[in-house]
């Protein structure tokens, strides 16, 4: 409970967030809404193109989550009348297709973000956390979390004022982490956001807790409290314990 | 050969032997005819000089004979006439020359003479020496003109076809665009041209079909697989999982992404197929092998492998480079994948990439390790598909690639000349 007040406590920003989900596969939007839910969002969700069509020109969102087949038309359509809306949501579309056309289009259309299905709930929190800080914020914004101060856009990361040197992946990895506090992070995911399709290279998963291991080890050189845990099994989770 | 060669040449073979033999026919009725005449000839002289006889007073003077020479000499014995041709001696000529000449008995004023009619052949064998040469020289003009009009003929009667065959080489079944035929009134070649139509149209709707519903497959698999993975994730949330239960779900998360790239990898390989990658880029290999070295980098130096490198010499390929940059991965990857501990050397040289890594003596023939799904160790996480992929872009552009296995290292060499021609 402790852990839910804090999430929404650093979180604040992100308290009375509404996102769209835009998604023929009921089963599906339900698993998005399920964990947006407990993030502490406000879900709305839309089946087919013309439900989404009247959502789109009659509410606010922060986020909107676009599949692109949907019963009725094309939801890349749905980015233009969000455009002529004047609409200030962010716009993730979520695609079956990984075809770089698709993904080119939609970005031109003006999307903020590709993801291709199969994702990780958490990578798409990661993502819709992102999209919504760079609307907000205009791209200024750091995050906060206790003693760690995360800064996307200048790629840096401070433990108490302190700059923290740390590689690419590492900082990734920690951003990664402090946009999904207090949630299960497997390692397929970690493994999918660092590396993509290039995880296939590396023989096992060792690989992703050397990275975690030195993470975990700068931040606490640093001087940070040790908010890592290791969830046996599954991966890792992110939090006061 | 050439439809027209072979025309051409069939002409000949007939027609060269029929020319021949008409020729010689021809030579052979004139020689006759001619040689004929001169006898006839001989002896309608013969009856006339018989009549002159029978009524003249006296012997003629022929000591000034021009033309055919006639002689009359008186005679002792009796003899039958005779026919026969014989050389004589011509002083104006200064040769011999042949001449045909009638013996034959006649009286005169109740004396018996021999009377000898001779006509020169030479002359007929120079008429018919005249008329022969006449007669192949035309002929001779018959037959090329004959052979060019033959010709000029057949170019225009096979023009529709060679039209045909010339669009049908162009012809891709990728493109939407159908197959545009001419018009002809040649009913053969028209209904070539609607069995072509049709043929080609009915190719492109199954192909298209077949396209898009490998598309669609590969597409519709990947929205159950993002539901289970969703729902797994929901679960793995959730409170009081046990250590076993975490387990077995971290487990078929792992599948489900290694489901998901399986299902990738397949469509790329059939966008491959189907050449559904149009662009060509002047695509630098030596920096698409340093971005995924760099990019590889910690894998590298976690797995512990010692990569050489050799990219002083700058290779530049005419391809897709998206395409490039799947080649060079799944070439690189093949050669840092289970090779802990081991060595890489990547080398250019010229047209080609050289990528040789440490690793066990295959079991199978290297050259089966470019087949699906072929792989030395089953049960690892690789799909398998790799190297078909890399196979399948080498078909694309003509590259020519080679896999060799000696004294400990695999070796694969791409050659990278790009004779390539884009459509």
């Amino acid at each position: 409970m402790e852990a839910e007040t804090n999430r929404l406590k650093q979180f604040s920003d992100f308290r009375s967030v509404k996102i769209l989900i835009v998604e023929d596969e009921k089963a599906l939007a339900d698993s998005i809404a399920s964990f947006f839910k407990n993030e502490g969002f406000i879900c709305e969700q839309a089946n087919d193109y013309h439900q989404a069509f009247d959502k789109v020109n009659s509410f606010d969102y922060d986020c909107v989550l676009l599949d692109i087949t949907l019963p009725g038309g094309n939801g890349l359509e749905l980015i233009n009348e969000l455009k002529e809306n004047h609409s200030n949501a962010g716009i993730i579309v979520i695609s079956a297709r990984n075809s770089l056309d698709d993904k080119v289009k939609g970005l031109d259309l003006g999307a903020d973000d590709y993801l291709t299905k199969p994702f990780h709930l958490t990578e798409l929190n990661a993502r819709v956390r992102s999209v919504i800080r760079r609307r907000n914020f205009e791209g200024g914004s750091s995050i906060q979390y206790n003693e760690i101060k995360v800064s996307p856009e200048e790629n840096t990361a401070q433990v108490n004022e302190k700059t923290l040197q740390l590689t690419r992946k590492e900082f990734d990895l920690l951003l990664f982490f402090i946009s999904n506090q207090n949630r299960v992070i497997s390692k397929t995911a970690i493994a999918d956001r660092l590396w993509g399709d290039d995880i296939e290279l590396a023989n096992n998963f060792d690989f992703i807790y050397s990275h975690v291991k030195n993470l975990r080890k700068k931040l606490i050189d640093a001087g940070c409290k040790d908010y890592l845990q290791t969830v046996y099994g599954m991966g890792y989770k992110f939090g006061e314990k | 050969m050439k439809l027209l060669t072979k025309t051409t040449r069939f002409y000949l073979l007939i027609s060269v032997p029929i020319f021949l033999v008409a020729g010689m026919i021809f030579f052979f009725v004139m020689h006759y005819l001619l040689d004929d005449e001169a006898t006839e000839q001989l002896y309608i002289e013969k009856q006339k000089v018989l009549n002159y006889l029978a009524a003249a007073h006296e012997l003629p003077d022929l000591s000034l004979g021009i033309g055919d020479e006639i002689f009359i000499q008186p005679t002792q014995s009796t003899f039958t006439g005779r026919l026969n041709d014989t050389m004589i001696f011509v002083a104006s000529e200064k040769e011999k020359i042949p001449y045909r000449q009638l013996i034959f008995p006649a009286t005169f004023k109740n004396a018996p003479y021999q009377i000898t009619i001779r006509t020169t052949l030479y002359e007929n064998d120079e008429l018919l020496e005249v008329i022969m040469f006449s007669m192949l020289t035309l002929l001779a003009a018959l037959f090329i003109s004959l052979l060019l009009v033959n010709r000029q003929l057949s170019k225009n009667l096979w023009k529709p076809f060679y039209e045909t065959l010339n669009r049908l080489t162009g012809f891709r079944l990728a493109d939407t665009k159908p197959l545009l035929l001419s018009n002809t009134d040649i009913d053969e070649f028209a209904e070539l041209n609607r069995s072509l139509l049709q043929l080609t149209s009915k190719m492109q709707r199954d192909y298209s079909a077949l396209k898009e519903f490998t598309e669609n497959a590969s597409h519709e698999l990947q929205t159950p697989l993002a539901i289970i993975k969703s729902k797994i994730e929901l679960l793995m949330q959730s409170d009081g999982i046990e250590e076993s239960s975490a387990n077995q779900l971290q487990q078929i998360n792992e599948s489900i992404s290694r489901l998901s790239r399986l299902n990738q990898s397949l469509l790329l390989l059939s966008k491959i197929e189907n050449r559904q990658f149009t662009n060509t880029d002047s695509v630098l290999i030596n920096s698409v092998v340093e971005e995924k070295l760099l990019a590889w980098s910690d894998i590298i130096l976690h797995q512990n492998i010692r990569v050489e490198t050799s990219l002083d010499h700058e290779l530049r390929c005419n391809m897709d480079a998206a395409l490039a940059e799947t080649l060079i991965g799944n070439l690189l990857s093949n050669a840092i994948r289970h090779n802990e501990g081991g060595q890489v050397r990547i080398a250019i040289e010229k047209e080609s990439l050289i990528i040789s890594n440490t690793g066990k003596k295959p079991s199978v023939p290297t050259s089966e390790f470019f087949h699906r799904f072929k792989k030395e160790n089953t049960g690892n996480d690789s799909s398998g598909l790799g190297l078909a992929i890399v196979q399948q872009i080498c078909n694309v552009y003509h590259f020519k690639i080679r896999y060799d296995y000696s004294e400990g290292w695999h070796r694969i060499r791409l050659d990278l000349t790009s004779h390539f021609i884009p459509d």
